[in-house]
């Protein structure tokens, strides 16, 4: 659905943006650092995502998620990175009305009944 | 080897290129012109595919390929730029920038950075990130090297040349992700053989050199392409030159163009021990003896007083009460001039300098056999080496690089015969061990039964196996060092004889140490090895010529003690400091030095002149090989001369018509510009087409290319294209059309001990050779003198 062919199943209680940020944790903590689209890419991506959450976020990160994973996508040295691509973009594809809503209701509307902390933790 | 690939045929961007099969497709890009962006590929190194630059697309590829990867297969069809390549390139840019310092202002790298190129060619100027970049502080890894971790892209270039090409590995890669960085191999420091490779081959400002950071901008320096002045390599290098209070100030010693003979290879020595040029304790003004000290004088003083005492002793004692120690550093033109002065001013035989091989027996070992000789260049090429004796490593940096990176590259065999586990013998098919003394048993043994060389033939059946391999071993190149001399050489030419296309390289160790053979600084030589006995070429030019040999060296020294050698002209060497001469020993003798430091020599002279050094003068050097490459004038001090000049001024001085001496005047004569109303530049462009055509004015008495001119004409094997010397390319003369010359004794020869550290007087003088010296030793060491 998302990406990258793990299964993650979460309800709508959770918030996307942080689910997108946790995502991007693993992935940054994974990547080698070979090549510069995922050691560089997993590492905006998770300073972005993190000041996003915490509500420090402008309207253009959101494109800029956006456009910094499809500049990964196809492009790095192992798959590592398009994983890592993948089920951001379809995040942010899919989920861009929860990204706006960080903006408003600042810092994240989900916060109190988040639910993402309680996701197994990846590796 | 294998025969040569089939060649396939691609397009790129609509190009038909071909290529044999196999050829990474960024080469084959570059055939056609075509060049593709890369920061991790440099070629002769390991693949690596990890900066993503090269990006291209290949038909029927579902993604983009790297170029730099991907081998070439018959009808691929490429393309190397388009939107979507473009924007590919443009995002690796801005992800290298998010945590880029950008402070290319103050970057040793600045306008010759590749990913300032890169940032400009695609447009990645505006910044995406409002988040924090990373900063580490800078470390210092050695006293050469230098490291800012946030300049760096991680493109592996300095770990793969340290590793794979040096052979050092002393850089590598730690931790991951962004936390990857480039570590030394001592935690915090280094411990390796301080070439600079890495920092050159650094496309950013990441790695920087003690010698040049914060220095200066690559567009305030002139670029000076000459030759290194401190082994028998001959490396090519161009200095980056800078004006100073002094008069010129050299900052930096690279080959980026990759031109010559040593590719973009330089050791430390060459890459930055340039620095004892400007040493404060440079001599600035000529310094005669009185009353039992030196004192300034001014240079007519110096010359009038040199000249009047020189005409009196030859004119009183005969020529036979002087004596002349020239140089293994200066130019094949000033050699030449020096030996023709002693024996035709002077009048003369005694005349030597710091032998380091035994390049007559050399000569006469390989007389009248043609290309028998190894270039530079064949050593990278040859399919099979044999190194006899020698530690390249340390005395021959460009050589080892060379045996190395073709072993490395071209899969060459590489035979070692030492008494020590030389470094090199870690490329090596094969190592034998010979006995300290043994050397020469061990060439006569591989001449085979009935060589004159004297030796016993060994039992050891390892011997014979080598000797065996190597008979197999079509176009080996045979190199080998001091240790083997006299009669063992002979052995060894004849061993060659017995190989198709088989070339020697006989190892002498200064910058200019083979020239000063080829030109004659022996008692009994001529220029070309010609003995003096029987020197009538240059008796017909010269007028006459003493007949007699003359006095070696230590001769001379052993002349000066018992108050037969009146004087002594010394240039550009230390005896006194070599051979621990007593002061009390030349205390009678009128002694003259021309040197660039107050030496032990020159310290007990009646006068001493500041000299040039090899980057402040034009001529040529020889290599060890016999590769003959251009010296260039880097820029000039007003407080020293050349040598050149300084020994036409004594001849001069002497009432000697230096026409005679030097042929100037003779030469193609043309104007310099000046009448064709010159325009700014015009001159200047003239002069380039004049130079490139060997056409100097030579109007001047100081000029050595009208001394190259009579080398040229006399001396057999230095009759090369002018044209291509004068652009800089190296010419490899022929020692074996020179004469077989006479035997010498074997004990004038002694090697410079230098290591890759030490460089003689001038090494001495390098802040950088000392502080690496001290860096790895605190004990102050014995630095060799020359
Ligand atoms: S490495 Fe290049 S881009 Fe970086 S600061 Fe230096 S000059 Fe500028
Ligand atoms: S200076 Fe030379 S030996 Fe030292 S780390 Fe750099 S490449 Fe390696
Ligand atoms: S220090 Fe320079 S050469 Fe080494 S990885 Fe970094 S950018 Fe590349
Ligand atoms: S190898 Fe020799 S010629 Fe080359 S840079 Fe070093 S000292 Fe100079
Ligand atoms: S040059 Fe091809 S990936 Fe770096």
């Amino acid at each position: 659905m998302l990406g990258s062919g793990g299964l993650v199943v979460v309800d709508d209680s959770t918030c996307m943006v942080k689910f997108a940020l946790r995502i991007m944790k693993f992935y940054k903590h994974e990547s080698c650092g070979w090549c510069i689209p995922c050691r560089e890419g997993t590492d905006w991506l998770e300073k972005t995502l993190t000041r996003f959450h915490t509500g420090g976020g402008i309207k253009k990160d959101i494109d800029n998620i956006q456009y910094l994973s499809e500049n990964m996508l196809g492009r790095t040295f192992c798959p590592l990175g398009d994983a890592a691509a993948l089920p951001t973009i379809s995040i942010v594809k899919k989920f861009r009305k929860e990204f706006e809503d960080h903006l408003e209701g600042k810092p994240c509307p989900f916060e109190k009944q988040s639910s993402v902390q309680r996701l197994p933790v990846f590796a | 080897m294998a025969d040569s690939p089939k060649l396939v045929n691609v397009t790129v961007d609509g190009k038909a290129v071909s290529a044999p099969a196999g050829t990474l497709l960024i080469e084959a890009c570059k055939t056609a012109g075509i060049e593709v962006p890369a920061f991790c590929y440099y070629p002769n190194l390991s693949l690596q595919g990890a900066c993503r630059m090269c990006l291209v697309r290949v038909e029927k590829m579902p993604k983009l390929q790297t170029a730099c990867t991907t081998g070439i297969t018959d009808g691929m069809v490429v393309v190397t730029d388009s939107d979507e390549i473009r924007q590919a390139r443009k995002s690796m840019v801005e992800l290298l920038l998010g945590n880029h310092p950008l402070d290319c202002p103050v970057c040793d790298a600045g306008g010759e950075c590749e990913l300032q190129d890169m940032t400009f060619s695609y447009g990645a100027a505006e910044s995406k990130y409002i988040d924090i970049k990373s900063h580490r502080d800078e470390q210092q890894w050695s006293p050469v090297v230098y490291f800012d971790r946030p300049r760096c892209i991680l493109c592996y270039r300095c770990v793969r040349v340290c590793g794979e090409a040096m052979d050092v590995w002393a850089l590598g890669v730690d931790n991951r992700a962004v936390n990857s960085t480039i570590v030394p191999n001592k935690e915090d420091h280094l411990e390796c053989e301080e070439c600079g490779m890495c920092i050159d081959i650094c496309p950013v400002g990441a790695l920087t050199s003690g010698a040049y950071r914060y220095k200066t901008h690559p567009w305030e320096m002139k670029h000076v392409g000459t030759t290194c002045t401190h082994c028998a390599d001959g490396c090519k290098t161009t200095l980056g030159v800078r004006r100073s209070d002094t008069g010129m100030e050299i900052v930096r010693g690279d080959n980026r163009d990759k031109s010559g003979i040593n590719g973009d290879f330089l050791c430390i020595k060459g890459r930055y021990a340039f620095d004892f040029a400007n040493h404060e304790d440079r001599l600035t003004q000529p310094l005669v003896r009185r009353n039992g000290k030196l004192a300034p004088a001014t240079w007519e003083e110096a010359f009038a007083l040199v000249g009047r005492r020189f005409k009196e002793i030859r004119d009183r004692d005969g020529g036979q009460a002087i004596g002349v120690i020239g140089s293994t550093r200066t130019t094949n033109e000033e050699a030449y001039l020096l030996q023709k002065f002693a024996r035709t001013v002077l009048g003369t035989n005694n005349i030597d300098h710091h032998r380091t091989a035994d390049l007559p027996a050399f000569a006469a070992a390989i007389h009248g056999k043609p290309n028998s000789t190894a270039s530079m260049r064949d050593v990278y090429d040859a399919p099979a080496i044999l190194l006899i004796g020698n530690d390249p490593t340390e005395q021959h940096p460009l050589l080892a690089w060379q045996i190395r990176n073709n072993v490395r590259l071209h899969n060459a065999r590489l035979y070692v015969a030492n008494s020590e586990e030389i470094k090199l013998h870690r490329q090596a098919v094969s190592f034998t061990q010979i006995p300290n003394d043994g050397y020469h048993e061990f060439v006569s043994f591989l001449a085979g039964p009935g060589s004159d060389g004297g030796g016993r033939p060994s039992p050891q059946k390892s011997w014979a196996d080598i000797r065996e391999k190597l008979l197999a071993e079509p176009k080996l190149v045979i190199i080998f060092g001091s240790e083997i001399f006299g009669n063992g050489i002979q052995s060894l030419t004849k061993f060659a004889a017995g190989i198709p296309g088989a070339k020697l390289i006989c190892l002498a160790d200064y910058a200019n140490s083979r020239g000063a053979a080829d030109m004659g600084l022996y008692p009994d030589l001529l220029p070309g090895y010609f003995a003096v006995s029987d020197g009538n070429k240059f008796r017909e030019e010269w007028g006459s010529l003493p007949q007699k040999t003359g006095l070696s060296l230590p001769e001379m020294l052993e002349g000066a003690k018992s108050g037969a050698l009146k004087a002594l002209y010394v240039i550009g060497a230390n005896p006194v400091g070599r051979l621990n001469v007593a002061p009390a020993d030349l205390k009678n003798t009128f002694t003259v030095v021309q040197d660039m430091f107050l030496t032990e020599t020159a310290a007990l002279a009646d006068v001493v002149i500041p000299a040039a050094n090899a980057y402040e003068k034009s001529g040529t050097f020889t290599n060890t090989c016999g590769d003959l490459q251009i010296v260039k004038k880097a820029g000039e001090l007003a407080t020293a001369k050349p040598d050149f000049e300084m020994i036409v001024r004594i001849a001069d001085a002497m009432g000697f018509d230096v026409h005679k001496l030097v042929p100037f005047g003779h030469g193609v004569r043309s104007d310099m510009g000046q009448s064709r109303g010159a325009q700014s530049g015009e001159a200047d462009r003239h002069g380039v087409w004049l130079e490139a055509n060997g056409l100097e004015p030579k109007m001047n008495p100081f000029d050595p290319m009208a001394m190259l001119d009579e080398i040229q004409r006399l001396v057999p094997g230095y009759d090369i294209s002018r044209i291509e010397l004068m652009a800089g390319n190296d010419q490899h003369t022929a020692i074996e059309n020179m004469e077989p010359g006479a035997t010498q004794r074997s004990e004038l020869i002694a090697p410079a001990n230098n290591n890759l550290f030490t460089s003689g007087t001038v090494g001495r003088y390098s802040r950088t050779l000392n502080s690496v010296i001290e860096n790895k030793n605190p004990e102050p060491a014995e630095v060799p003198a020359d």
